[in-house]
């Protein structure tokens, strides 16, 4: 393949700004055809509007994108997809009760004059995934697909439309490492022919293993651009915060308490399964339980939520035996704490103030005669914003427009409110930013000195690692593994949790 | 447990899901809820009452189901993209009298039916517009514009009915061929013909996928608002002959006609599998739905069940189809 | 959790709180309206009526020169109705009376509403059709409070406000001496009769009453149909009396009435004689077409009620339809004025003022009732009659409501006002 002469895509002083605050600042930047960038920065450095300006869904207020040698002014995702650019957000944006074959031909069904039919559309889908050797099950319905499955449909759909660019926002968050490197296999074989990359990350670790550029973003500029090969990690993540990375501190172990949450031979026959799982968690502990997707944490989760998985067992906590959780309440009773995984869809109300949201599990106790005590609300919340660091301008604003690091504070700060024994999180980090991701580590860490008894259920194997006095791995159901603070290691727990040689 | 254990336990697991699979793929059909509870009540009917399964009541079942079943085909376009229009109650008279002053005039029945499928267009052009452009909520929007064209049926009417002086005007719902009416060739005309739209052509499918996911659409490159605004336009027009069939069934159109067409098409398409949120129904389960009424309705009549029992079961039917829907999405879940 | 459950009832105490404070206040110390009346009086104001004064055209029209009146229609919506307002605006304008009109669109609230507006205007006179039988009391409380007269139309008052209504009874019972004769002659036996009964459930038994009155008539002169005790046996549950009869709802209006009727053919066999009898004439012309489209409306006695151009046109051209509950409901408007000037002139008034009716036929009259061709009032291709029945002494009869008490309207000879209009039999200028 001949290099090209100019680059596939390039912006030139792109600014934007949503009323009064300046989104991006004058961005230059350029790809190569069959490059590949991975776009890394804090939360709330402009990648996901950048991202969304190259691709039609925004407009910018200032500045020039050029694409394939020609100015451009995408009005919408439509002429984006026109011209060649295509965006695969990170939420997928598909049909779930339509078939795969349908999505991905959404808006180009196959037609004479206007009619289709569903095999002339099985037909084409089928074709094309042999084109682009991107296997996909045509016939099946989309919500019956895994997420990394769901995930290769879009990269085909925006393939299929003749793309020459793609930019995919946080391609990975909710993939296991099997399927990311799948994922990056395809990727790449993409590149080799000539299709320009762009993907948001914060994964460091993909980052440095799959990508042969990175460029930093950093408050709506784009700061560095470099080789991962030559760039050490503390100096991107420098770039990415303006400062030194802190490393996170040597735990200290402080002695165990008594155990105040004991899980009993969990079984589960609902997917994903349960075998006897046993284990417990101390006064003053932090313990990760880790494992990649389908290893059965989740259930375990969910059954201490309350969410009404059908699991058999015993749970004690405080040494009180109690049955299963039926519902979230009975979690609450028993003075179990959860923190979900998905903090906007089950954990926060975005429409609501931070006072609002903090308030949310003790309401009852800040009222009299069933009014609200507005100032005892009011100091909870600003308690918390100063014990957790919130970032925000009051107690006032609107949760749905803080980001996502600050989002998640707000959720761990009202899931300690009713000051539960134990603390259970799921996923605590997803979707934060690495400086916010660091200070709630630090938290838990300081909670656990103060007593308090904190599950952490992740597929973060670097979250999981960092933060433990013990670390359980559990696979296909199971626990495999334990490791106490000092035998921490991310090779072994990933080698205990995928069953044989990382 | 010991690997012997084990493979037993395993068979036993397997059949137990082949069973739950079999059932689920039974009640496969979105509308299959529906379909059986239809099939009860034909059959409930048909055992208690003699006449029912007669010729000339079989069409008068059909011959009323005519009306609401060509206002709620055209709702289905409407719920399958996601919205709903609840103004189809206004329209639907507001096109009767229209039809019936001019039919009376003189200028002919041609242009008369024009002018007032016409009307339904334009109202369902402003439905469109106000909730596709202007971002209205369509709750909001057809409520009001059922007001709107319900108050103007009693303008245009100046509070009298409008008399359809010649019986030809009423053609519609004349029989033509043996002793079926009109209407309910005009009916399966419009089901055929949605049929195949939904199904078989680009404008249909992407119905589906503007109900299932907006944004996806949207970011996919689909003239959502063009689509929006287009299934409006047809409901409006649908809504408009739906009035234009009850006048001539009646000979006469005044402002209090179809007054509960509204919930009650949007009825009939949930019940042949619609979702309130889009995505989902079809014509062949809106139709089921349609039908699954008007039996229901001639039955009771038949059985000379007092009329404030019959709104009751006609509630009851709704919840119980509903209910049956619910069933097999768990069971498909599960 | 009853912690929860105070702020509610605390708030539900607030919204009592205001809602009495509300209604308290519109009891506003109401001059008193009939003292507008005149210097000019001669009688003295609350003396009983007792003899007939000669000319009184000039008492009745001093007393409504002037007076404010609001009038509350039932609903605007519906054809008959909406004559009734007209007849009431043009003997407003007759008379010259200062009328507000208020349209209560057939529904509770709506009547509250505009109850609550009437009494807070006060005016001279409120005349109300309030649409739900239950309503009225609450209506009247607000009327009372204010001490504002009124008169309850169509629907019977709740004790405060006298009434003009229709007398059921008579309209029933004499349609049903026309369609017995009728059948008579066409040598029809009960065997061999179908009688479709087409009520309106909702509008509860000041309207339909009529339906108990016309069968309990029908079933005497037609030997062999299944018979009730009273008109009352006859109620929004009955659905079906022996073999004979069937009843269902077609909530007055025509496509209801069409569907509800379109039904119940299937259940009859098709050598049967239809009878059918409803409440209204967009109910019986809903009927009708359900008839006609089933093909059987060679065999068929049908009547109407109300009077309606189209109800006319019926009885004069379709030979099914066999007579015509005619209630003038366009020239209501005088007699409420009449009505309006006898309260005001202090006149005491029968449980029921007898509005004016007539049960039109093609040409069949029967002495002694108010059975008479439709040529007595109407001349011939008009449906404006040229004249009303003659006014009737008050005397023990059976009102809307159901139950005994005094029905007529001759009193309202005194007050003048019908001679001003000069339509009426026997009162002509």
């Amino acid at each position: 393949m001949l290099p090209s002469l100019s680059p596939l895509i390039e912006t030139r002083h792109v600014s934007k700004s949503f009323g009064s605050s300046q989104v991006l600042n004058a961005v230059d930047f350029s790809l190569d055809a069959g490059q590949s960038v991975a776009v890394v920065g804090e939360n709330g450095a402009g990648k996901s509007t950048f991202a969304k300006i190259i691709t039609g869904v925004l407009s910018p207020d200032a500045g020039e994108v050029i694409f394939e040698n020609e100015p451009v002014s995408f009005g919408s995702p439509r002429d984006a997809i026109k011209a060649g650019v295509a965006l695969i957000p990170q939420e997928l944006a598909y049909v779930p009760q339509l078939t795969v074959a349908e999505n991905l031909l959404v808006n180009r069904l196959p037609s004479t004059f206007g009619f289709t039919s569903p095999s002339h559309l099985f037909k084409e889908a089928e074709r094309l995934s042999k084109e682009f050797e991107l296997e996909v099950p045509v016939r099946r319905l989309m919500s019956e697909l895994s997420l990394a499955d769901r995930q290769i449909v879009e990269i085909l759909k925006a393939l299929s439309r003749d793309s020459r660019l793609i930019v995919l926002d946080e391609p990975t968050a909710s993939l296991t490492e099997a399927e990311s490197n799948h994922l990056y296999e395809i990727l790449g074989r993409l590149g080799e022919r000539g299709l320009g990359i762009v993907a948001i990350s914060h994964r460091m670790d993909e980052v440095y293993k799959f990508f042969g550029r990175a460029d930093v973003f950093r408050n709506g500029e784009r700061v560095f651009s470099g080789s991962p090969d030559q760039t050490p990690r503390a100096e991107l993540i420098r770039h990415m915060l303006g400062r030194e990375k802190e490393e996170l501190e040597d735990i200290e172990t402080a002695p165990r308490g008594a155990p105040v949450l004991r899980i009993q031979s969990w079984s589960s026959e609902a997917i994903p399964e349960l075998h006897d799982v046993s284990f417990e968690v101390a006064e003053g502990e932090v313990v990760s339980l880790f494992g990649v997707r389908g290893c059965g944490a989740d259930t375990v989760a969910d059954g201490l939520a309350g969410r009404g998985r059908r699991i058999e067992g015993a749970v004690e906590v405080s040494g009180r035996p109690e049955r299963i959780f039926r519902n979230p309440r009975a979690a609450r009773r028993a003075k179990v704490g959860f923190v979900p995984a998905e903090r906007k869809r089950d954990g926060l109300v975005l429409g609501q103030s931070i006072e609002a949201n903090v308030s949310f599990l003790v309401i009852d106790t800040l009222s009299v005669a069933g009014f609200v005590r507005g100032r005892a609300r009011r100091r909870l919340a600003e308690d918390a914003i100063r014990d957790f660091d919130i970032r925000a301008r009051n107690v006032g604003q609107q949760v749905g427009t803080l980001s996502g690091g600050n989002q998640q504070k707000v959720l761990l700060a009202s899931r300690l409110a009713p000051d539960p024994t134990v603390l259970v999180l799921h996923e605590p980090t997803r979707g934060v930013d690495i400086g916010a991701r660091i200070e709630i580590h630090r938290l838990l860490r300081r909670l656990a000195a103060a007593g308090k008894a904190l599950l952490v259920i992740t597929t973060d194997v670097e979250e999981a690692v960092a933060i433990a006095d013990r670390l359980l791995i559990m696979r296909e159901g199971r626990l495999v593994d334990e490791m106490a603070a000092a035998e921490r290691s991310q090779a072994r727990a990933l080698r205990s949790a995928v069953g044989g040689a990382a | 447990m010991s690997t012997a254990t084990k493979d037993a336990v395993e068979p036993r697991q397997e059949a137990r899901r082949r069973d739950w699979r079999f059932a689920a793929k039974a009640l496969a059909s979105p509308y299959s809820g529906t379909t059986i509870l239809l099939a009860a009540l034909v059959v409930y009917f048909a055992a208690s009452s003699s006449e029912f399964l007669e010729t000339s009541n079989i069409l008068v079942i059909l011959g009323a189901a005519a009306a609401i079943g060509i206002v709620a085909i055209g709702q289905t376009f409407v719920v399958v993209s996601g919205g709903f229009d609840l103004s189809v109650s206004g329209t639907a008279p507001l096109a009767a009298v229209v039809f019936g002053k001019i039919a009376n005039d003189g200028s002919g029945i041609v242009p008369a039916l024009i002018v007032a499928l016409a009307v339904g267009a334009a109202v369902g052009l402003a439905n469109g517009l106000m909730i596709s452009r202007a971002g209205f909520n369509p709750l909001i929007a057809t409520l009001g514009t059922a007001s709107i064209t319900g108050g103007l049926a009693f303008v245009v009417s100046k509070g009298l009915t409008v008399i359809y002086e010649d019986r030809s005007t009423g053609f519609l719902a004349e029989r033509s061929v043996g002793e079926i009416p009109n209407q309910v060739w005009v009916l399966l005309f419009v089901a055929c013909l949605t049929f195949v739209v939904l199904r078989y052509t680009t404008f249909g499918r992407s119905l589906y996928s503007l109900g299932g996911n907006w944004e996806a659409s949207w970011l996919a490159g689909m003239r959502v608002n063009l689509l929006s605004t287009m299934v409006y336009v047809i409901c409006g027009v649908t809504a408009a002959l739906g009035g234009i069939v009850i006048a001539s069934q009646l000979l006469a159109a005044d402002g209090q006609l179809a007054s509960n067409y509204a919930l009650l098409s949007i009825a009939a398409v949930i019940l042949g599998g619609g979702s309130l949120t889009g995505g989902e129904g079809g014509v062949v389960g809106t139709v089921i739905g349609v039908l699954a009424l008007g039996v229901l309705t001639n039955g009771m009549a038949l059985l000379h069940v007092s009329s404030f029992y019959q709104e009751m079961a006609t509630g009851g039917v709704l919840l119980l189809a509903v209910g049956l829907g619910r069933i097999r999405q768990l069971v498909n879940v599960a | 959790m009853t912690k929860a459950k105070v702020p509610f009832l605390v708030l539900f105490a607030c919204v009592l709180a205001v809602a009495i404070t509300a209604c308290g206040s519109s009891g506003s110390d109401s001059s008193s309206a009939a003292s507008e009346s005149t210097t000019a009086a001669s009688g003295d104001s609350g003396a009983e009526s007792e003899t007939t004064s000669g000319s009184g055209g000039e008492e009745g029209k001093a007393l409504l020169e002037g007076a404010k009146v609001s009038f509350a229609n039932y609903t605007d919506a519906a054809p008959v109705y909406l004559e009734l307002k007209k007849g009431v605006e043009a003997a407003a304008q007759e008379t010259g009376v200062d009328l507000s009109t208020y349209d209560n669109k057939g529904e509770a609230q709506q009547t509250l509403q505009n109850a609550q507006l009437m009494a807070n205007s006060n005016p001279d006179m409120i005349m109300d059709l309030n649409p739900v039988a239950g309503t009225t009391q609450s209506a009247e409380d607000l009327f009372e409070r204010g001490s504002i007269p009124c008169i309850a139309v169509n629907v019977p008052g709740a004790g405060y406000c006298p009434w003009i209504d229709l007398s059921n009874q008579a309209l029933g019972t004499e349609m049903a001496k026309v369609v017995a004769k009728e059948a008579e002659a066409k040598g029809w036996k009960a065997s061999d009769i179908e009688v479709i009964l087409v009520q309106s459930a909702g509008l509860g038994p000041a309207v339909n009453s009529s339906i108990g009155f016309y069968y309990e008539e029908l079933s005497k002169l037609i030997p062999g149909l299944p018979t009730i005790g009273s008109f009352k046996d006859i109620g929004p549950e009955t659905t079906t009396i022996g073999d004979s009869v069937v009843q269902v709802n077609g909530e007055a209006l025509r496509q209801p009435s069409f569907e509800a009727v379109e039904n119940a053919l299937q259940t009859i066999p098709a050598d049967k004689h239809l009878i059918i009898y409803s409440i209204s004439d967009e109910s019986s012309l809903g009927a009708y077409t359900a008839v006609q489209r089933a093909g059987r409306q060679d065999d068929l006695l049908i009547t109407g009620l109300a009077g309606s151009e189209e109800g006319l046109e019926q009885l004069r051209n379709n030979p099914a339809w066999v007579a015509e509950g005619d209630v003038f409901f366009s020239h209501w408007g005088e007699y409420l004025m009449a009505m309006a000037a006898a309260i005001m002139e202090g006149q005491e008034t029968p449980d029921m003022t007898a509005a004016p009716i007539a049960t039109e036929t093609k040409n069949l009259s029967i002495k002694g009732t108010g059975i008479v061709p439709i040529s007595t009032y109407y001349k011939p291709n008009s449906v404006q009659p040229y004249r009303l029945p003659p006014l009737q002494p008050e005397e023990k009869a059976v009102t809307s409501a159901g139950e005994s008490g005094t029905v007529g309207n001759q009193y309202l000879e005194k007050t003048g006002v019908l001679q001003l209009f000069g339509n009426v039999t026997g009162l002509e200028k």
